[in-house]
């Protein structure tokens, strides 16, 4: 989430290369964030191959925020 | 046992991935070098074919700048291809460059009614506000020190004849482009 609020939009494949996370991971993640409306997810064709890309939503931003503000405010930072 | 996420880790792996967004700037120094090269041996060719008083003497333009948009055009289109995220300050500079360029030709257009004299110095000043614009959202203090130079080399143009504003366009292309973009060159991994 972190890494999507700092961009327009990245696709699977960058996602999946900064995070580190395995292919089958990520997917249930993204699945999970979509099904909350945290993330806005697009699936098309790039090449000739499936491409899926993903935007955070407002809600996501919110939501983001939120978890932030509570997080700083328990460590004290 | 449950892997549960300490709040230190998370706020590191927050941390992490804001800095994994940072864009090598570097990347965008390709479009600086072609435009400038381009700009500078055309206005150059020009002022030489000018004093030699060659009839098609605006000919190094018609050429060079095509081919510089054909160049640039193919950097580009490889780059959105292989491109896997958009980014804040990808679509800032789209914009930045979008408008110049619609800005230029109209610049280009007005010529027409007020004549080349007219219209280089706001072409250069154009130029400027390019490099300055981008030079602040790349954080990158020589396309700021460009756009400076280049707004200078504009209001001098005003006070020269045609064929001597051919050389403050290339001194402002030099300065804002041509240099600036080699020392961003550098920053390409």
């Amino acid at each position: 989430m972190s890494l999507l609020a700092n961009v327009v939009s990245a696709e699977f494949t960058y996602i999946k290369s900064k995070t580190g996370a395995t292919a089958g991971n990520l997917s249930v993640q993204i699945d999970k964030l979509h099904q909350a409306n945290y993330l806005e997810v697009k699936k098309d064709f790039k090449a000739r191959r499936p491409r899926t890309t993903c935007t955070i939503s407002p809600k996501g931003k919110q939501a983001l925020t939120e978890y932030t503000i509570a997080i700083k405010s328990y460590l004290n930072i | 046992m449950k892997n549960e996420l300490q709040p230190e880790q998370s706020v590191a792996i927050m941390a992490q991935m804001i800095a994994e967004t940072r864009q090598n700037i570097g990347t965008g120094s390709i479009y600086y070098l072609v435009w400038g090269w381009a700009t500078l041996a055309s206005a150059l060719s020009h002022y030489v074919l000018l004093s030699q008083g060659y009839v098609h003497h605006y000919l190094p333009w018609a050429i060079l700048m095509p081919l510089a948009g054909v160049v640039t055009g193919v950097i580009s289109y490889r780059e959105g291809r292989k491109a896997t995220v958009k980014t804040h300050l990808g679509t800032a500079m789209a914009y930045l460059w979008t408008g110049f360029l619609v800005m230029l030709l109209i610049a280009l257009g007005s010529s027409i009614r007020f004549g080349w004299e007219v219209a280089y110095p706001f072409i250069i000043w154009l130029y400027g506000l390019g490099t300055f614009v981008s030079g602040g959202i790349l954080r990158f203090r020589p396309l700021i020190a460009g756009g400076i130079s280049a707004w200078v080399f504009g209001i001098v143009a005003i006070f020269l004849p045609f064929d001597q504003q051919l050389l403050a366009l290339s001194a402002a292309i030099a300065t804002s482009y041509i240099l600036p973009g080699h020392l961003l060159s550098r920053f390409k991994k």
